[in-house]
């Protein structure tokens, strides 16, 4: 078999000849999805762009009233609106390494086990997560989360079913029960999710998912629902004790990442 | 769908040959459709700035099959599948013991075989396909070959003779 080189192309070819695609419908899908990103993207350049203008209004605004006398103010009669510039995300080190301590805390308990630790992603890539298998002697669960901090993943701008907004200017994204399949997979597999997404007005990012099974895809679920529910998701997502990647500037990708944001299948 | 014609006629003529490329990161059918479709509807959301669908596609489809195997989307092994559209008996044994095979590399080295032997990419766009310098993808290479060679052990020759 040295010539493995020579004749594996051949056989990846010959193993390969017959497939198909399985879904008829994998074209349109995947253009919803595609449209979905963008329409995603867009909203968010829009948002990133009117708010740089509005900070930018806000800081002349400013050095008009510095400059100016109180009696040219009270001549236009009009207040100018003052702006104050969102700060950008707090320069933080987060590691995928803390976000899996900070993790294991919240979900540690009496009578949960907890397994299979993962992590993934690098404060430097802008994006860090980990996982836990959790199981309370009903089922093992998988529960992941991811933290970033450039703004690029709330799923709430422009609202939507499940946003909320919450005092201090976060918003919250909660889904429940929700299936991973949107085909027949699910009924092959019953995984379902509970998620949280929630997101600051500095940009930074943290999302928990929550399955009734040890893993995402392919893998038949092993308890009704999954450990957590959304509130309890939402409760761990509140933490002041996520330390979170520094903030990456907003910028067109090319090796595009896939979302953390759940999308049909 | 207005403004999506170009991307759809591209994305129809490539489905079949990108879903060919996906099964054999990924062994298993479902998985492959995911990765088909998350890797063009990326395309989709920058299409207007893709010089070369092709080579896009094929890049953006390696790296990430390799960040969705680093996030454990994808841990798990495919389990038993029924040979679809299959016209030889040939063809079944060969696809598992290959799935089989492949299943055994790590998703960097999966990667490298399937570009370099599947898409015919030399070693230098390799390197630049996945971010690694050219040494890196040959010391790869060939480490993935010795171990494709265990795996497949005498099936190899028989695989090859069908």
């Amino acid at each position: 078999m040295n010539n493995l080189n020579d004749t594996l192309p051949s056989l990846m070819d010959r193993a390969t000849e017959n497939l198909e695609p399985v879904s008829t419908d994998l074209l349109d899908r995947t253009v919803q999805q595609g449209l979905r990103l963008r329409r995603r993207r867009t909203t968010l350049l829009s948002v990133t762009g009117a708010g740089a203008v509005l900070a930018t209004a806000g800081l002349v605004a400013g050095g008009i009233q510095l400059l100016g006398t109180p009696s040219e103010a009270s001549v236009s009669g009009t207040p100018v609106p003052i702006v104050t510039p969102t700060p950008l995300a707090k320069p933080a080190a987060g590691t995928p390494q803390q976000a899996l301590a900070t993790l294991k805390r919240l979900i540690a308990a009496p009578g949960r086990t907890l397994s299979e630790p993962t992590v993934h992603g690098s404060a430097k890539g802008g994006f860090i997560g980990a996982s836990y298998l959790v199981d309370d002697g009903n089922g093992a669960s998988l529960v992941e989360v991811m933290l970033s901090a450039d703004g690029t993943a709330n799923p709430c701008f422009g609202g939507g079913p499940g946003c909320t907004t919450n005092p201090d200017g976060s918003s919250m994204y909660s889904s429940s029960d929700e299936p991973e399949y949107s085909d027949a997979r699910n009924e092959q597999y019953g995984v379902f999710l509970n998620r949280v997404e929630l997101s600051y007005p500095d940009g930074r990012y943290i999302g928990l998912v929550n399955y009734n099974g040890p893993a995402e895809k392919g893998i038949k679920h092993t308890r009704a629902k999954p450990l957590f529910t959304a509130a309890q998701l939402a409760t761990m997502a509140r933490s002041k004790t996520w330390k979170f990647p520094a903030a990456t500037a907003v910028k067109p990708s090319t090796t595009d990442k896939p979302s953390a944001n759940r999308k049909g299948r | 769908m207005a403004g999506t014609g170009d991307f759809e006629e591209f994305a129809r003529a490539g489905i079949p040959r990108l879903y060919r490329t996906a099964w054999l990161l990924t062994g298993d059918r479902h998985h492959a459709e995911d990765l088909v479709q998350d890797t063009l509807a990326n395309m989709l959301k920058t299409w207007a700035r893709i010089d070369n669908p092709g080579a896009y596609a094929r890049t953006a489809m390696a790296r990430t099959f390799i960040s969705q195997r680093r996030r454990r989307s994808w841990s798990e092994r495919p389990t038993a599948e029924l040979p679809e559209q299959v016209a030889r008996v040939g063809d079944v044994e060969l696809r598992m013991a290959l799935r089989e095979a492949l299943g055994e590399l790590a998703p960097l080295d999966r990667a490298v075989l399937v570009l370099r032997y599947f898409e015919d990419r030399s070693v230098e766009q390799v390197a630049l396909d996945l971010g690694k310098n050219a040494s890196a993808i040959t010391t790869r290479t060939a480490r993935a070959l010795d171990r494709l060679r265990v795996v497949l052990g005498d099936n190899a020759v028989q695989l090859i003779a069908h």
